[in-house]
């Protein structure tokens, strides 16, 4: 036969020989290709780019898209390790048969070649048929209301297949490396092998540890500032990485010291269990690391997710607590009377009632914060300590509050939006003021410890002769720097509302000055669409994450059921019964899927703060209902990965069990 | 009475849809006395391998009775079989079944293991044996690591260290070179020496030679028997070798 054709037919044929282990990485594959092939798809569609704020959901997408990358990657080169150890025995063959290294190389470069072709026509197709539909499923759960036509893309194709291209790349090279360093005899041998202890096991788990720790140590002192995208990135890659490290040295530190132990380690379900996780450490550490950090990026997806559709409400009243704020700058507003009144007229024409209403006036002050030194702003260098103070008269204040305050010259009432003043005295521009009270709450704004982002300040004072004088300490005399605001809310109809809100838009228009109108109403509904925009990409992620965690569990179980019949076999016939080989499998999942579930959870819970930051930057401060989702994602993953767990055992148990049924049938 | 009694034992398959049936043993009966080594000879198909699988307690009798030192094995409950086959049974198989997961010596100690037996035992019992099959250097060796001759020596010792009634040996020799092949016969001489009961299933007629007695089974009946006597391996090699001349040339059955 033609030596060109014969290379080929050998890696078709090995293909279909070993289906059993191929099948599992096809579709491991083709899942892959799916998963990427649809989020490719998506980002590259016209609603990205339509949606409101959709620069900001962009964005997080191609984060997305670059993590999905690594993620994959590392799975897909998982899937293979199984594969060539269980291939090494052909392979073996072949070269005792006479096959050149180099013949088997270009095998395998055949085989390579057909499984990715295989895996991306399925997986495309797959995605073509199929990401449509997810699309407007998610778009139906989301709430979206956005027209959208789903197109779909060569981009995206053009995308996974490079990508793809390089992933088997890698394996293929791996595979041949790993071929090439080997002699026949090795490779025959090879299936049986145990794994070789990773050369210097301390250094590994240290340095595991030190990644482990520095992700720790940067998502929980994470503050929220503008680089928290940054160090969430840079949290999850040194965590990705470390988990990997420790399992692989810790899983065999406590194997090895299990076994050290004569007491736990001959007993009945223990001593198959670590013996076989020792044989095959380096794919039970890969396994465990991979399933730990699915599991975590499951839950953390799901609690954002979670915490934003639950929190939507509260986010959009802390962002637009009013229906409608006017603010006029000082030569709009001789008399604020007469401007009251003209809204008053305004709404009236709309039939609309003004439900409530605040109206003030304050002095904005531009500050640089040093503890309670307030000065004026310098340079602008100095934005870190930048702040605001919005100054209130007395009389304002003890309208509004309903309160009989009184305060001297050198008295002030602080309120801090932020997390609290603190301080008995406050120095503005070198002038001490004795702080009478620090409210804890109040009407000018709602407090939010967290929020350190976005903090000013409320000074009430005694009256309007001292808000003059602190206006020229500060140099803050322009015009937009003296307001007069009017917060409303309004009641009627919701059509007439916007109308009000357009007509005293227009009015502002024709004032002097610098005159604003803001729309609370139609400011919820964007925002509302980018919630919604967000829980789509958690909801999508979501199931990405879980699919990829069930499938992992799944190959994992179903190669080392074939891994391990024959040991199972092998022991039956030595006297162990059903019942116990039950119990130890139970035992050896049970130990395989808990420990990366509870590190799972732990990861979670060293993620919090920096979660809660960047769902601050959402201006979602509710911790308590964080928390409370938290406690419903991890419960409902635990419910979720509890089933996987279950199926799988099942399917492990029915794997060894098949081949003892069809063993007995063989000797009759 | 005897160690282990078979008396008139039947096997038929039936197909899956019982249209065919095949009659793998056609009502084989012998005796095994305690002390006794026993070489059950055939030739493939003759039903030997399914006479060791009865006995071994993996396959049931379609009829006849098989007994044990006094017990039935046809009335043992399935959930107990296992736990009978440890305390009972030692087993060597051709391609020595050693645990690729385990040391040798943790591949001994597997059946005590299951039985719930503590570590300090386990060590006291290894040791003497260790030192007579002449595995002590090798126990930390995963068997991948060391030769068939010594993969099977570790599997006898798997098989010994239950203090096993009776040791079933399926072609211990089949995948063995010539030295390591005497080797280990010798070893089974030995062992047998000391008291213990071996019944092994053979093609080989080296094999069979070292045996006290040499049972033939053909077409699903015990065909002839020789008795050692007083005559050296040699002698009974040559006996083993007339014998199964007579056989294939189609001999009288029960001479």
């Amino acid at each position: 036969m033609n030596k060109f054709l014969l290379l080929p037919k050998l890696s078709v044929q090995g293909i279909r020989k070993n289906g059993a282990t191929y099948f599992p990485y096809i579709l491991a594959g083709m899942f892959s290709v799916f998963a990427f092939f649809v989020f490719s798809t998506i980002i590259d569609n016209d609603i990205m780019k339509t949606l409101p704020r959709s620069s900001y959901a962009l964005v997080l997408m191609k984060i997305g898209q670059v993590l999905l990358g690594l993620i994959l990657l590392p799975f897909i080169t998982y899937t293979n390790s199984f594969l060539i150890k269980r291939r090494k025995k052909e392979l073996g063959l072949y070269s005792v048969l006479g096959l050149d290294k180099k013949h088997i190389a270009m095998m395998m470069v055949w085989e390579t070649l057909l499984i990715y072709a295989i895996v991306i026509a399925g997986g495309v197709l797959f995605g073509l048929a199929f990401s449509k539909l997810i699309f407007l499923a998610l778009i139906r759960i989301s709430l979206l209301s956005v027209d959208t036509t789903f197109t779909f893309s060569l981009e995206a194709l053009y995308i996974t297949l490079l990508y793809f291209l390089a992933a088997y790349g890698i394996n293929l090279t791996f595979n041949i490396i790993h071929v090439f360093r080997s002699n026949p005899n090795d490779l025959i041998k090879g299936a049986k092998k145990g794994d070789r202890e990773p050369r210097h096991l301390w250094l590994t788990a240290l340095t595991g540890l030190l990644l482990l720790g520095a992700g720790y140590a940067i998502a929980i002192t994470a503050k929220i500032d503008s680089e928290i995208f940054l160090n969430f990135l840079l949290a999850v890659s040194l965590v990705v990485m470390g988990t990997h490290q420790f399992f692989r040295a810790g899983l065999l530190a406590l194997l090895k010291i299990l076994k050290r132990s004569n007491k736990i380690y001959y007993r009945k379900t223990n001593f198959v269990t670590i013996s076989g996780m020792l044989h095959r450490m380096k794919k039970s550490a890969s396994s465990l690391s991979n399933i730990c950090i699915f599991s975590t990026m499951t839950i953390i997806t799901l609690l954002c997710t979670l915490s934003v559709l639950l929190g939507s409400e509260d986010m959009m009243s802390y962002r637009y607590p009013n229906d409608a704020v006017v603010t006029l700058s000082r030569s709009a507003v001789e008399d604020p009377a007469h401007a009251d009144m003209k809204l008053q007229e305004l709404a009236d024409a709309k039939q609309v009632r003004i439900a409530d209403k605040t109206a003030f006036t304050f002095h904005i002050l531009h500050v640089e914060k040093y503890g309670n030194k307030f000065v004026n702003q310098s340079s602008s260098d100095n934005y870190k300590n930048f702040s605001a103070i919005r100054v209130v008269s007395l009389e304002d204040y003890n309208r509004l509050e309903n309160r009989n305050v009184t305060l001297d010259d050198d008295e002030v009432i602080i309120f801090s939006t932020g997390s609290d003043f603190g301080y008995d005295y406050v120095e503005l521009e070198g002038e001490a003021y004795r702080i009478k009270e620090e409210l804890a709450s109040s009407v000018f704004a709602r407090k939010e410890k967290k929020d350190i982002y976005g903090q000013h300040f409320y000074l009430v004072v005694k009256d309007t002769a001292v808000m003059d004088k602190l206006s020229t300490a500060f140099n803050s005399t322009s015009e937009t720097d003296r307001i007069t605001a009017f917060r409303l809310n309004l009641s009627g109809e919701e059509q007439n509302k916007l109308e009000f809100i357009n007509d005293a838009r227009d009015w502002c228009g024709t004032l002097p000055g610098s005159n604003k109108v803001e729309n609370g109403i139609s400011g919820r509904l964007e925002m509302a669409s980018m919630d919604g925009s967000l829980i789509f990409l958690g909801i999508f992620f979501s199931i990405l994450f879980t699919l990829c965690l069930i499938l992992i569990m799944y190959y994992k179980q179903i190669t080392e059921g074939y891994d391990d019949r024959e040991n199972f076999d092998i022991m039956q016939k030595v006297g162990m019964s059903d019942a116990e080989v039950r119990a130890t499998i139970k035992k050896q999942i049970l130990m395989v899927f808990f420990s990366p579930l509870l590190i799972a959870i732990l990861h979670t819970m060293a993620g919090f703060n920096m979660i809660s930051g960047l769902l601050s930057t959402l201006f979602l401060y509710n911790t308590k209902l964080i928390i409370l989702c938290g406690l419903i994602v991890s419960w409902l993953f635990i419910v979720i990965y509890g089933l996987s767990y279950n199926i799988t055992s099942k399917t492990y148990y029915r794997i060894v069990k098949k081949m003892n049924d069809n063993e007995t049938a063989a000797n009759a | 009475m005897a160690l282990l009694e078979v008396k008139n034992v039947k096997k038929v398959y039936s197909t899956r849809l019982g249209g065919n049936k095949i009659q793998a043993l056609d009502g084989v009966t012998f005796s095994v006395e305690k002390g006794e080594y026993v070489a059950i000879m055939g030739e493939s198909g003759s039903g030997k391998t399914t006479l060791l699988n009865i006995l071994a307690t993996i396959d049931r009798a379609t009829s006849g009775q098989v007994i044990l030192d006094g017990r039935d094995l046809s009335k043992i409950r399935q959930g107990e079989l296992a736990a009978f086959r440890r305390d009972n049974l030692g087993f060597v198989f051709q391609d020595f079944n050693l645990l690729d997961t385990f040391t040798l010596q943790d591949n001994i100690f597997l059946p005590l293991v299951l039985a719930g037996k503590q570590v300090d035992e386990m060590k006291k019992r290894l040791e003497p044996l260790a030192r007579k099959l002449g595995i002590e250097e090798i126990l930390q060796k995963y068997p991948y690591e060391v030769s068939g001759g010594q993969k099977q020596r570790a599997a006898t010792a798997r098989a010994l260290i239950t203090n096993p009634k009776i040791i079933l040996a399926d072609e211990p020799t089949g995948a063995l070179d010539s030295k390591s092949s005497s080797r280990l016969l010798k070893l089974f001489e030995e062992i047998n020496k000391e008291g213990q009961t071996i019944l092994m299933v053979t093609h080989s007629i080296q094999a069979a030679s070292h045996a006290g007695r040499v049972m033939f089974i053909k077409d699903g009946c015990v065909f002839h028997q020789i008795y050692r006597g007083n005559a050296s391996n040699e002698e009974l090699y040559a006996m083993i070798s007339d014998a199964l001349t007579v056989m294939q040339t189609g001999g009288v059955k029960n001479e």
